[in-house]
């Protein structure tokens, strides 16, 4: 008989929560969990000088022989760079840093203003498939925050779903596979940063949610200067943009990732209009002046609109 | 007698191939010059009655309604509250720090549980 067991624990800097409904062992496999995402920090983190990216950002300018989950993920940034045509850029990292954002974010100290840190050419990533090789352009650095919880989200979705209907939450990015016993899909809820209720609910199989936003990782300089998470590659900047919170619905996580950043970089009619056009991808945005705007066909996915 | 039937035989055959031949190169001949004629000849459109049984209603292009590319869910709010952090020092703390988070623990449920899509936290 089925059984549905959820489970949340803090990974890769925020809560992670899986639900999954199986007539196997629940608890075993959802407590195999933390262990295998300590395994892919490990792999992954810009926060862990020993993690095999930040190996390989050493050595910039030279092929390097990466783990198949990093070789993955870096697959994952270039094709994300060339479906947003570079508004994501995996090589952020410099202006990241430069910006403030250089440890972990409830670990933020002073920061210094005034930085601006270079951006490399995402195109001039190299990879070899046959020999599971990398070589980023010299001088520059890789940063997966934008792709990874994606990545993961999915590895991690497609994995638990050979046992039942699943649903697995990364900090806020969400992908579910199939849907609970007597239900459509599942229920999702987006959050409203201005409010405590939510703005929709969302009735979700087989997609992914994502959602981006300077509302929350916000910080100031020494001197006042505020400064968010998102940088703009165009500028090397934290993003100006009338976007609050932007999310995207969309059937592969990572790509939902990706197109989140586009819209919140081109802002919100343009990064809306720009997203009608991408395929199978639906948006809502919550703007700086309290607006909330979506593609029409997010109406689809739409079970309750809240506001 | 034979001989003559076979010659008389190849000789209606050969009459007949010739004369299809010839037929088909004075036809082919013929549309060529038709043709000719009709490139140098103006084309004069046909007149159209004036006398209609049925009033003629021209078709309309003009788009009364269109499907929006973008829904406006909420209209721009007047006031809001403020989003902004309260900062004393230059370091902002965020709101809720999980330096020690409680012990995970995995749980049978009856529904599922709420899960809701925000920014990363």
């Amino acid at each position: 008989m089925k059984a549905l067991y959820h489970f949340s624990f803090r990974a890769m800097g925020c809560m992670v929560e899986a639900q999954l409904q199986t007539d196997q062992d629940g608890t075993a496999l959802l407590a195999a969990l933390p262990a295998q995402f300590e395994a892919l920090e490990a792999q992954l983190s810009r926060f862990r000088s020993d993690s095999d990216l930040m190996k390989l950002n050493a050595r910039a300018g030279q092929w390097t022989f990466v783990s198949e989950v990093l070789y993955q993920n870096i697959a994952a940034a270039k094709q994300a760079a060339r479906l947003t045509n570079g508004l994501y850029n995996p090589l952020v990292l410099p202006a990241l840093i430069a910006s403030g954002y250089d440890r972990s974010f409830e670990k933020l100290g002073e920061v210094p203003s005034g930085k601006v840190g270079a951006i490399g050419d995402w195109h001039a990533i190299q990879l070899r498939r046959q020999t599971q090789e990398v070589c980023l352009p010299a001088g520059s650095a890789l940063d997966l925050g934008g792709i990874a919880k994606g990545w993961t989200a999915k590895l991690v979705a497609d994995q638990l779903a050979q046992y039942g209907a699943c649903l697995i939450s990364i900090g806020g990015d969400i992908a579910v596979r199939g849907a609970p016993l007597g239900e459509t899909g599942w229920n999702i809820s987006i959050a409203d940063p201005d409010r405590s209720v939510p703005i929709c609910e969302l009735t979700l199989h087989d997609r992914a949610v994502v959602t981006s936003g300077i509302d929350y990782r916000r910080w100031q300089t020494v001197d006042g200067q505020p400064r968010h998470h998102i940088i703009d590659p165009r500028t090397g900047q934290p993003a100006e943009t009338d976007v609050r919170t932007v999310s995207i619905v969309h059937p592969h996580a990572p790509t939902a990732e990706a197109f989140s950043k586009a819209v919140l970089l081109l802002g919100s009619r343009l990064g809306l209009e720009w997203l009608n056009q991408q395929w199978d991808a639906s948006g809502l945005v919550v703007c700086s002046d309290g607006a909330i705007l979506s593609t029409s066909n997010w109406l689809v996915n739409m079970q309750r609109n809240l506001v | 007698m034979a001989n003559i039937s076979k010659s008389k035989q190849f000789l209606v055959r050969t009459v007949l191939v010739a004369g299809s031949t010839v037929a088909t190169l004075i036809g082919a001949q013929s549309f060529a010059l038709f043709d000719q004629r009709a490139q140098l000849t103006p084309q004069v459109a046909p007149t159209v009655s004036t006398q209609t049984l049925l009033p003629v209603q021209q078709p309309t292009t003009e788009i009364l309604h269109q499907a929006p590319s973008i829904i406006i869910l909420r209209q721009p709010q007047s006031a809001l509250p403020n989003v902004r952090p309260v900062v004393n020092t230059p370091a902002i703390i965020p709101p809720n720090p999980q330096i020690s988070a409680p012990a995970p623990v995995i749980v049978q449920q009856q529904q599922q549980a709420p899960a809701t899509s925000r920014s990363s936290r």
